[in-house]
C-alpha cells in the first residue's frame, strides 16, 4: 500500500509537471491541491493520511512552480479517484492503516502505475522505480519525489578495503600453500 | 608438482600484487595522467559541475532574522548546493545540498527532500558520511550551535540532544511537527566500514533565523 501512496503522488506530479512558471510559494490553486493531500481518507471509523514525507515533497515541489486553476483541478481529480480506489480497497479488507492497506496485492497497483507514466509521458516526464525504488523526475532528469526511506546509508564504502583485505588474503593463503608444499613434501622434486 | 609452484604461484603473486598496487596508487596514477594530458591539449577543455551551485559563501549580507517571503527566495532544486552547515566545536564544515542521494553525499551533507528547508518551520533532517563530512558530528556537544548558511538566511540551532539509534527507527525524527528543529545523522560506529544500522543523532532547537512564509 505504500506503494500504492507512493503512486498516488506521483499521479498528482505528472499534472505538476506541466506547469509553466516558476514561482515559489503556494497559490490558491496549489493550496486546494494540498488540502485534498492532507485530508486523507476517511474510512473505517478512521482517517488513513499520507505520510508526512511526502506530503513535505508535494510542498517542496509545489513551492517551485505555479499552477493553473485548471491543472489543479485536474490534480484534484486524479487525487479523488486514488482516495476511492483506496477507500473501496480498505472497505473492503477493514484496513484502518496504511500498514494493514500493505497486504493487499499489486494488481491495483500495477494500474495505477501504469495510468501514471501514461499521463507522465504526455507531459515529458519520467516516472519508475529506480532499484525497486519509486522515483518521479522531470524534464531534464532532476528528482521530484522519492518513495525511499528517510535515513540513508551514510557509511564508508567499503569496497575498495574490501578487495584490498581480499588480495591480502589471498596472498597469505597462497604463500602459506606453497610453503606447505615445499615443507612436507608434497611434490617429488625435479 | 614443478608446474605450479614455478609457474602458477608467480602468476598468482604477480596479479595479486597488480591488483594491490592498482587499488592502492590507481587513484594517483589517474591524476599523474591527468597531467600529462593537460600538457598535450588538442583541444580547449569543457568544464562541467557536478551540480549547480546557488549560494554565495562570500555575500556581503544574508537576513538572521525577521520574515520573507517565498516569493522573494530562490527556492534549491533536487541536487543543487544553496548553503553551508558548521558546527560549533567541531570539525563539520560542509556544503549543503538539498536532497539526499550519493550525489549529495559525495560534495557535502544533503537534506532529505521529504523534510524542510530551514525556514519553512519543520523538521530539517540532514544526512552525510561517517569518514568525509561528518566524521566529526560525535564531537558535537549539547549547547553548542549549529549553524547553517543558505543562500536566502542564515539559521542558528542549539544542541539539545545525541544518541544512537537504529536506522529504521521511525522515532528518531518527526517529520509531521509544525516546529521548526534540525536533525543531524550519521552511520555509526563512526569508524564503521561498510553496512551498519546504526546511526548517531543529532537534534538542534530553533535559535534563530529567517522564517519564510510559503502562502505569500
Amino acid at each position: 500500500m505504500k506503494r500504492l501512496l507512493c503512486t498516488l503522488w506521483i499521479s498528482m506530479l505528472v499534472v505538476l509537471f506541466s506547469a509553466n512558471a516558476f514561482a515559489a510559494g503556494f497559490n490558491t490553486h496549489e493550496q486546494s491541491v494540498l488540502s485534498a493531500l492532507r485530508s486523507g481518507v476517511s474510512v473505517n471509523g478512521t482517517t488513513i493520511q499520507l505520510p508526512a514525507q511526502y506530503l513535505n515533497q508535494a510542498e517542496n515541489y509545489l513551492n517551485t512552480v505555479d499552477l493553473t486553476a485548471e491543472q489543479a483541478d485536474e490534480i484534484i481529480g486524479y487525487i479523488g479517484h486514488a482516495k476511492s480506489l483506496v477507500r473501496e480497497e480498505a472497505q473492503k479488507t477493514g484496513a484502518t492503516s496504511i500498514a494493514e492497506l500493505k497486504k493487499s496485492g499489486k494488481t491495483l497497483l500495477n494500474q495505477i502505475v501504469s495510468d501514471v507514466q501514461k499521463a507522465a509521458a504526455v507531459a515529458d516526464l519520467k516516472v519508475g522505480y529506480d532499484k525497486n525504488t519509486l522515483v518521479g523526475t522531470d524534464a531534464s532528469g532532476k528528482t521530484v519525489f522519492s518513495a525511499a526511506k528517510p535515513i540513508k546509508k551514510t557509511g564508508g564504502d567499503w569496497q575498495p578495503l574490501g578487495l584490498i583485505a581480499s588480495a591480502g588474503t589471498l596472498v597469505v593463503l597462497a604463500g602459506g600453500a606453497l610453503w606447505a608444499a615445499r615443507r612436507f613434501r608434497l611434490y617429488e622434486e625435479a | 608438482m614443478p608446474a605450479l609452484s614455478f609457474i602458477g604461484v608467480p602468476i598468482l603473486f604477480c596479479a595479486i600484487g597488480y591488483l594491490i598496487l592498482y587499488l592502492s596508487v590507481g587513484s594517483l596514477l589517474g591524476t599523474a595522467m591527468s597531467f600529462i594530458d593537460l600538457a598535450f591539449l588538442q583541444e580547449r577543455p569543457q568544464h562541467h559541475a557536478e551540480y549547480q551551485n546557488i549560494f554565495e559563501e562570500q555575500a556581503e549580507s544574508r537576513p538572521d532574522t525577521g520574515k520573507l517571503k517565498a516569493s522573494e527566495i530562490t527556492v534549491p532544486g533536487f541536487g543543487d548546493q544553496f548553503g553551508k552547515l558548521t558546527i560549533e566545536g567541531t570539525q563539520v564544515d560542509a556544503k549543503l545540498f538539498f536532497g539526499d542521494s550519493n550525489q549529495e553525499f559525495k560534495n557535502g551533507v544533503g537534506v532529505y527532500n521529504g523534510s524542510g528547508l530551514p525556514g519553512y518551520g519543520k523538521t530539517v533532517l540532514i544526512g552525510g558520511h561517517n569518514n568525509t563530512f561528518f566524521h566529526d558530528l560525535g564531537s558535537a556537544r549539547e549547547g553548542a550551535v549549529i549553524t547553517v548558511e543558505t543562500n536566502y538566511g542564515t539559521y542558528r540551532y542549539e544542541i539539545t540532544e545525541s544518541k544512537v539509534l537504529q536506522a529504521t527507527d521511525q522515532s528518531a525524527y518527526d517529520l509531521e511537527t509544525a516546529e521548526e528543529n534540525i536533525v543531524l545523522y550519521t552511520c555509526y560506529p563512526f569508524d564503521a566500514l561498510g553496512l551498519t544500522q546504526e546511526r548517531y543523532f543529532v537534534y538542534g532547537s530553533y535559535l534563530s533565523g529567517p522564517q519564510i512564509d510559503l502562502y505569500e
